[in-house]
């Protein structure tokens, strides 16, 4: 026994001498398997994850949530507030947007955009510095992956620029706590945008869109950057540049329009019929971002841009929520302008951008079952006699008048009927009245609406989001050659034709139904997710010939095609009168204003291009009923955040008051 | 009893950084506090007679903190609420004097020809510069700190003949509480509001503004959510009594108590929540109870 413990022994002390060197290499060296460091991005998987993580934050974290639709719809001439007024003080600019406006529940603060942009800005600005100094050979490091982070730098630059002029240049990671910065004028941060833009065009693959950023997706927004610096906020400085950038604009949009072709419905591009369906692929989409029903990739709640855009239209006569009618968040209700802006007989945009038709689907009361015409919104014209009220309804009717029968379908009353122009009324606001009671209505934008969710309130969508497709792309160049003309190159008439193919693409065409109608609603994954007792409330119809009172037809609409710019159109003729414009120039930007309305309402443009070409206060004025007594010169530019003042340092030392102010823009 | 003074470097926070940099946050060495307190304990045996004892525990924390300097130096980080010669934890904002009333007219005009848009009813906040323009650069103050001065609590104890009883008392002491002030949502359950209408204009807060959605369209009523959040509680009372001779039903002994946990406040400058687990719902419990060992 005492034999086998010395031996015991002289094994451990062996042990113990021989193993010591090589415990201290392979014991004390850890080896940290479970997290990512900054080594990894230099290597070639490294910078890929590296480019995909700035697509989520720079393309797909905006879709989720609310400021984006804030920052870019309300307060113009094309949304005003609809039933909830959340985020009221981005549309009404009343005293409470300021450079203070804290995020409260739905409320977004006036920092939530720019802290998205800038986190993007320093994704990109890794995503930059380690692509270039990759040695690797592959060309989807070296080159397509820069060119994605060139081009999202300058994406994230060109809405900031857009939103709050001058801004800080951040071109560089940080590594270490920053506090200095100051705002750079709005010419340096276009300089860095065109000069990205123009890398990212270099290095970027011609195919592999409209998911991943292509050379025409750069192109497209280098035009954008071009027109935007020859837009009339700018006009103090930009003349140096202004002839040369429109030039260019041209340029660019005919290739690219060339390669995107329109598609020939326009109601193709909004046809989802369920997720990652044909029409999210169509070649007039340039730039889209992606989301599927994949809950990995979609973090937080996805698309959530089908909210916001719905009326309620559950709380109505023998109506009930449902999938394919979307949760109505009642956010951004439809203007008086839209309802002025097309011509509603012709132009099919309207009837294929508006739902105003839903059945019923709730608890029905006899004659009616489910199915029937259940809510219908009139669009009618000025002086119309047909309807004695703005809401027919059994709630509103009493013994006087009575439920508006469906004619041209079973015959049968339709509980709830909506009319803009009622009882001869030449007067624009009979919809708005409704707004400020529980019942919210007005005729939803269904561009975005998504009946493909998982359940009945779930936020989480899967659509695309379209960052660009050829149609703007063609009213960017129809944009650049009124501006041309403007500036004594070529004459108003060559913007014609850009704006023509856009608008005849939005004519009915010969056989077509013109009271047919789908959205994105109408993609219900399964009958089984509806709640119990529920049906949809998807209509496959439009109020066409309601609201035209005209006689059934299938031939071609008569063309939209303009002919002589001295003889614009009825409707942008009654804008021009509304607004008091008398030269040539400011009826031609007009016209083009309005075209991008007909053709991308409730795109996430418009405020941009109210700000940039300083029609915002005049439209605003003219058609948004609750911005009109606030808006003002100053609210061209976004108050900046005064977080951001709070945080940075000037010369080591915390801002003073007057420091902040004079960083501040005017007037906030 | 303790006094103690302490001073900490190198604290590592994190902290909020300005977003241009590419990120929100950090954790970082933010600078250096220094730490003055006192505790005492003191147990003082108040009576004791043959069948009455009376004694009584108190103890009492007092501490003071404050930020020496941060990271940048003697800078205040208004965007971390980080403020030299402050604690840790402050409230910086608009300090609210009240409501707006007609009869403040004339001065409600010099405020809302520079962009405000007060009428009675409405927050009325401190201008601080006096220039009529309530703006976040030369408005926002220090309101107060978020941690306690002061930290008691007190068991008194009672035993007379077989009767025993106590109480024990706790509460802290000279600090402040942001609720978040009311946003008056007529759709949610709420507390009763004391709010400002035409029949009631010495109300406590604003007038409702109606608005479907939620944004507060009162841009300062959040400054009515300060409050002076002091407060002393009675968490527990107990009363027993001590059989004696309990041997014929084969006991050695039995007791019968009656004990309630958190009765109620004894002091708090908030009414409608029990600063003690910072939330509008406690726990009270009842406890009638046998003690018998055979």
């Amino acid at each position: 026994m005492n034999k086998y413990n010395n031996f015991y022994k002289l094994i451990i002390v062996g042990a113990v001498l021989f193993t010591t060197p090589s415990c201290k290499k392979t014991f004390l060296d850890e080896e940290l398997t479970t997290a990512v460091g900054n080594e990894f991005y230099k290597t070639d998987p490294g910078i890929q994850q590296l480019a995909v993580g700035t697509y989520y934050q720079v393309f797909e974290v905006p879709t989720n949530g609310e400021w984006y639709y804030c920052a870019t719809n309300y307060g113009t001439d094309e949304f005003h507030i609809g039933g909830d007024p959340s985020n009221s003080p981005w549309n009404n600019y009343d005293p409470t947007f300021n450079p203070a406006l804290a995020t409260s529940g739905n409320l977004q603060g006036a920092n939530n955009q720019w802290d998205a942009l800038y986190i993007g800005i320093g994704d990109a600005n890794l995503l930059i510095q380690n692509a270039t100094n990759s040695t690797s050979t592959s060309d989807a490091i070296k080159k397509t992956a820069l060119g994605e982070g060139y081009f999202m730098r300058a994406y994230c630059y060109l809405r900031l620029v857009s939103q709050f002029g001058a801004v800080p240049l951040k071109l560089s990671p940080s590594t270490t706590v920053e506090l200095e910065f100051t705002r750079q004028d709005p010419k340096d941060v276009y300089d860095q945008i065109v000069k990205d833009l123009q890398q990212a065009s270099n290095l970027l693959p011609t195919s592999g869109g409209p998911y991943r950023i292509t050379k025409d997706a750069a192109s497209h927004f280098l035009a954008k950057a071009y027109l935007y610096r020859s837009s009339e906020i700018n006009s103090s400085w930009n003349s140096s540049t202004i002839a040369a950038d429109l030039a260019a604009a041209v340029t660019l949009c005919d290739g690219i329009i060339s390669r995107h072709p329109l598609a020939s419905d326009f109601k193709s591009i909004w046809n989802f019929t369920g997720i990652n369906s044909a029409n999210e692929t169509l070649p007039e989409v340039i730039l889209s971002a992606q989301l599927t029903n994949d809950v990995t990739t979609n973090l937080g709640t996805g698309n959530t841009q089908h909210l916001y855009f719905v009326s309620r239209y559950d709380i109505q006569d023998q109506m009930a929520r449902d999938l394919t009618g979307d949760r109505p968040f009642s956010r951004l209700a439809t203007t008086y302008y839209d309802y002025r802006l097309y011509d509603l007989v012709n132009d099919s945009r309207f009837w294929k951008s508006f739902r105003t038709k839903s059945a019923v689907n709730g608890t029905t009361t006899a004659p009616n079952v489910k199915g029937d015409l259940g809510i219908m919104f009139v669009i009618d014209q000025p002086g119309d006699t047909r309807f004695p009220l703005s809401k027919i309804s059994k709630g509103t009717i009493g013994t006087t008048y009575s439920l508006v029968n469906d004619v041209n379908g079973t015959g049968k009353p339709i509980p709830t009927t909506y009319v803009a122009y009622p009882n001869g009324r030449t007067t624009d606001g009979a919809l708005n009245t409704d707004l400020t009671t529980a019942y919210q209505a007005f005729p939803s934008l269904s561009k975005h609406l998504d009946g493909s969710r998982n359940a009945l309130n779930d936020v989480q969508g899967h659509r695309d989001f379209i960052l660009a497709r050829s149609a703007e792309t063609y009213l960017l160049a129809a944009e650049a050659k009124i501006r041309l003309a403007k500036a004594g190159t070529g004459s108003y008439a060559d913007a014609l034709p850009y704006i023509n193919a856009v608008r005849t693409r939005g004519q009915f065409v010969n056989g077509e139904n013109r009271a047919a109608y789908n959205d994105g609603g109408n993609t219900l994954l399964s009958a089984s997710l509806q709640p119990a007792g529920v049906s949809n409330s998807f209509y496959p119809g439009n109020s066409y010939y309601e609201s035209n009172n005209i006689p059934t037809t299938t031939a071609a609409s008569a063309s939209l095609a303009i002919t002589d710019f001295n003889n614009l159109p009825a409707q942008d003729q009654f804008v021009i009168n509304t607004l008091g414009l008398s030269t040539i120039y400011d009826k031609m930007l007009c016209l083009v204003l309005d075209e991008r309305s007909r053709e991308l309402m409730g795109e996430y443009h418009r405020w941009a291009d109210l700000s940039r070409t300083k029609t915002l206060v005049s439209r605003a004025k003219a058609f948004n009923v609750e911005a009109a007594t606030n808006v003002a010169d100053k609210h061209l530019l976004r108050p900046i955040p005064q977080t951001f003042l709070d945080g940075i340092q000037a010369s080591g030392a915390a801002l003073t008051a007057a420091q902040k102010q004079a960083m501040q823009n005017p007037g906030y | 009893m303790d006094v103690y003074t302490s001073n900490t470097s190198d604290l590592l926070l994190q902290r909020s950084i300005p977003t241009v940099t590419g990120f929100n946050t950090t954790f970082a060495n933010i600078g250096e506090t220094a730490n003055n307190g006192v505790d005492i304990s003191l147990t003082t045996v108040n009576i004791k007679q043959k069948d009455l004892t009376w004694t009584t525990t108190t103890t009492a924390a007092w501490q003071k903190e404050h930020i020496v300097t941060l990271s940048n130096g003697k800078q205040n980080d208004i965007s971390n609420s980080w403020f030299i010669d402050q604690p840790i934890g402050v409230i910086y904002g608009y300090k609210a004097l009240g409501l707006w009333q007609s009869k403040d007219a004339g001065e409600m005009q010099a405020f809302n020809a520079n962009g405000n848009a007060f009428s009675p009813g409405n927050v009325r906040v401190e201008d601080v510069n006096g220039d009529h323009k309530i703006d976040g650069n030369n408005d926002r103050q220090i309101i107060g700190w978020t941690r306690p001065r002061w930290i008691v609590g007190m068991t008194n104890t009672v035993s007379y003949k077989r009767l025993d009883f106590s109480i024990f008392l706790y509460g802290r002491l000279h600090y402040m509480y942001n609720y978040g002030g009311e946003t008056e949502p007529a759709r949610y359950v709420t507390r009763e509001v004391n709010y400002y209408n035409e029949n009631n204009i010495n109300a406590e807060f604003q007038k409702p503004i109606f608005n479907a959605g939620g944004a507060p369209l009162d841009p300062y009523y959040a400054s009515l959510g300060y409050l002076n959040a002091s407060f002393i509680k009675i968490r527990n009372i107990s009363l027993g009594y001590n059989f004696n001779s309990m041997a014929k039903l084969g006991l050695t002994s039995l007791r019968i108590y009656a004990q309630v946990q958190n009765p109620g406040m004894l002091y708090s400058q908030i009414k409608f929540r029990d600063m003690d687990v910072v939330g509008p719902t406690w726990n009270r419990g009842y406890t009638l109870g046998i003690n018998a060992s055979f």
